[in-house]
């Protein structure tokens, strides 16, 4: 894979120490090509960026990531999402699921799930972390 | 010149002096009565005749009367020593004029006028119809009229037979008997005449009491009676109208209000003042004998209205011209002023009454409703108060049970894994890799932990995915976990809407979650069921146990069912509760489902 065909990677999340994490975390193995800390931004970001993968946080004030996925595919688009998420049940994983999510990772496997989740995306396969 | 005036000026005083001595000496005027001085007709002309000389004289007057009293005394040489009497009496006392009240004073002045009276003119009073008149006088002359009054009562009494005529034994009172017997006459055989005359005054007054039916009594005149007893004639009427069964009737007027019915009576008081009349113009200058006499009709047909009531005499029965005296107003007449200004009191004073009663019940029901409200309020405040305590008091406790998980758990987790990381740092600064992986192991685990901790508090606290998820998710989640071993939880949802307002999903979700805890914690139930049910307008959350149930008219609720009440409330839904004792509770919310609200709060 040559670093142009590095997957082309949107951030969005509130907390910039995550946001932080995440490129550090996806730095080797993607292109961050935009990082973003609420919904309308990342519906912006998304139309201009045209990234290969979102990676979502499901909490956020005022529009959440699953309002956020469920406008994007109203919208018609098809990126890939994998969601981020402290929470973690089963209701809402079905919930991200069901709103269009192919990932679903949480954040305190980020270091370790991040990357997995957002290539599995790109290869259009599931990835779901496992907490312990 | 001054000298002259003031002697001209006396001059003339002394002449006026004089002048006026001379030019007014005092009217000497006598009168003679017949009578006794305490019959009525002394009485009256002694008030009126001196009355009207001295209105009419333009000098003084001195009056003097006389009684020959003649029914009192009839000795043979009585009228002489009258005569010698006045003689001696009026000695050297020159009259202008002589008044004779009567028949017997005109014949007496007549008889003894050159002794006693000189010259002076002469006025008399006569009963007779063309009297004699003897030189220098004129007289009024007045016919007694008795008949009259005996048409009167035929008028009032039509079915009239009896009259009883009553007189004294006396010879003057034998004279009006019989003048009555003689103007009667034409009344006979129509009516029968009893002439009970010269009785004894009892035996008169047995008479009186038991007359027959149809009667009327005629009062002619008693100065004396049959027991030789002297008496005022007018006091005499009253005693006769007080025994007597039939009305009373009279020929003079001064018998009225005395009880009798009524007559033709003559006029006594017009009487005196036709003879005074005639009086003022002799004594100021006209000649006797040029003056006709003059004989007035001065009867008067009147009846006592009292009287009429008291005989049981209607008023219709009165013929047109009889005067009706002493009539008393009705009531109405005499109180009608005050009558309508009363009644107009009493309807004002009633519409005022109306008024002010409407208005008080008006203020006690007000009065009513605002003690009602003010009970209601101080209820409400009270539970509000109640209320308000209770929740400081659990804000406290959960504030505390946090402060304790964050410590205890928590707290410690952090302090654990700050040691490992120092620990890590200096192994990994000291080169001991096998150390330092052991510890960064270790520090990762603990990390985790840490988070879950957090995780799992935050999640208590509010359910993080409610806002995320929505309600039947969040219930589902909800119903999984508090389901345990012992106390079996199911949740089943039906046509629940996507999208509902976020203040609806919280209210439901968190009565349902206080309702499950109530169950197990309080109720120790062992099955709890969840059911949330749509329909196209309301939705309904039924949350149902099996355990031990509560008293739902408990005074004062726990602070959980309060909270559901009011949480409902606030959706403009309703809570009902149904519990009893061992038997289970079933909580039951229901709330309408408005469209305008879902859109403008829908989650997701």
């Amino acid at each position: 894979m040559t670093a142009t065909d590095l997957a082309r990677v949107l951030l969005v999340d509130d907390n910039q120490e995550i946001l932080d994490r995440a490129t550090a975390i996806l730095s080797s193995a993607c292109a961050v090509v935009g990082a973003v800390k609420d919904g309308p931004s990342a519906l912006e970001a998304v139309n201009t960026l045209r990234p290969d993968v979102v990676v979502l946080d499901i909490s956020m004030p005022g529009m959440s990531g699953l309002e956020v996925a469920g406008r994007l595919r109203r919208g018609g688009s098809t990126v890939p999402i994998v969601f981020l998420t402290v929470y973690d049940d089963e209701e809402l994983r079905e919930a991200a699921r069901a709103a269009g999510g192919i990932g679903y990772v949480a954040k305190t496997m980020l270091r370790s799930d991040l990357p997995l989740a957002v290539n599995e995306a790109c290869a259009g396969r599931r990835y779901v972390s496992q907490l312990r | 010149m001054a000298r002259w005036l003031l002697i001209a000026t006396i001059a003339a005083e002394l002449a006026f002096a004089q002048d006026g001595a001379n030019a007014d000496p005092q009217k000497q005027v006598l009168v003679l009565y017949s009578t006794r001085r305490d019959a009525q007709i002394a009485v009256i002309g002694d008030h009126e005749l001196p009355t009207l000389l001295e209105q009419r004289l333009s000098t003084g007057l001195d009056y003097y009367s006389e009684f020959i009293d003649q029914a009192r005394f009839s000795q043979i040489d009585y009228q002489r020593a009258f005569r010698d009497f006045l003689r001696l009496k009026y000695e050297g006392k020159t009259f202008d004029l002589v008044i004779a009240m009567g028949d017997l004073p005109y014949e007496f002045v007549d008889a003894y006028r050159g002794a006693l009276f000189k010259d002076a003119p002469v006025v008399f009073f006569t009963g007779r119809s063309s009297p004699r008149r003897i030189a220098n006088s004129t007289g009024v002359s007045i016919e007694l009229n008795l008949k009259d009054t005996i048409e009167l009562a035929a008028a009032l009494q039509p079915d009239l037979q009896h009259v009883f005529v009553i007189s004294g034994a006396e010879g003057t009172n034998r004279a009006y008997e019989t003048a009555a017997r003689t103007e009667f006459r034409p009344f006979e055989p129509r009516l029968d005449f009893t002439y009970l005359s010269g009785l004894p005054t009892s035996d008169l007054e047995a008479r009186l009491a038991a007359l027959p039916e149809r009667s009327m009594v005629y009062y002619l005149v008693v100065d004396r009676d049959g027991a030789n007893q002297n008496f005022n004639p007018l006091d005499y009427v009253n005693r006769v109208v007080e025994v007597s069964s039939a009305p009373v009737y009279c020929w003079v007027d001064s018998a009225m209000n005395r009880g009798i019915l009524g007559g033709s009576l003559k006029d006594q008081v017009a009487q005196a003042r036709t003879v005074g009349a005639l009086a003022a113009r002799i004594l100021n200058g006209e000649a006797a004998d040029s003056i006709p006499v003059s004989a007035p009709d001065l009867n008067v047909k009147q009846v006592d209205w009292r009287q009429l009531r008291r005989w049981g005499i209607s008023e219709a029965r009165v013929p047109p011209g009889v005067l009706v005296r002493f009539k008393e107003p009705s009531p109405w007449d005499r109180y009608k002023s005050y009558i309508l200004s009363a009644a107009a009191l009493v309807l004002a004073q009633s519409v005022l009454i109306a008024a002010l009663l409407v208005q008080r019940e008006r203020r006690r029901r007000a009065e009513t409703r605002l003690r009602a409200s003010e009970e209601k309020l101080r209820t409400s405040y009270n539970r509000i108060r109640d209320l308000g305590v209770r929740l400081l008091d659990a804000q406290e406790g959960e504030r505390s049970r946090i402060a304790r998980e964050l410590h205890d758990d928590i707290g410690q987790k952090m302090a654990v894994l700050t040691i490992d990381l120092q620990l890590l740092s200096q192994a990994a600064g000291a080169e001991r890799p096998l150390e330092a992986d052991r510890l960064a192991v270790g520090a990762l685990n603990r990390a985790h932990a840490v988070s879950k901790s957090v995780r799992a508090l935050s999640h208590q606290l509010h359910p993080p995915n409610l806002r995320l998820i929505g309600l039947v998710p969040a219930l589902s989640g909800f119903q999984r976990e508090i389901s345990t071993d012992t106390a079996t939880v199911t949740f089943s949802h039906d046509q629940v809407p996507a999208a509902l307002p976020s203040e609806l999903t919280l209210c439901l979700f968190r009565i349902a979650q206080e309702a499950v805890r109530n169950a197990i914690t309080h109720g120790g139930a062992r099955e709890v069921s969840i059911r949330l049910i749509g329909t196209e307008t309301d939705l309904t959350l039924t949350i149902a146990d099996n355990g031990a149930g509560f008293d739902t008219e408990a005074r004062h609720p726990g602070l959980g069912l309060v909270s559901m009440s009011e949480r409902a409330a606030q959706i403009g839904g309703a809570l009902h509760i149904q519990s009893k004792r061992g038997a289970g509770t079933q909580v039951e919310v229901n709330v309408p489902l408005h469209s305008e609200s879902m859109k403008a709060n829908s989650v997701i």
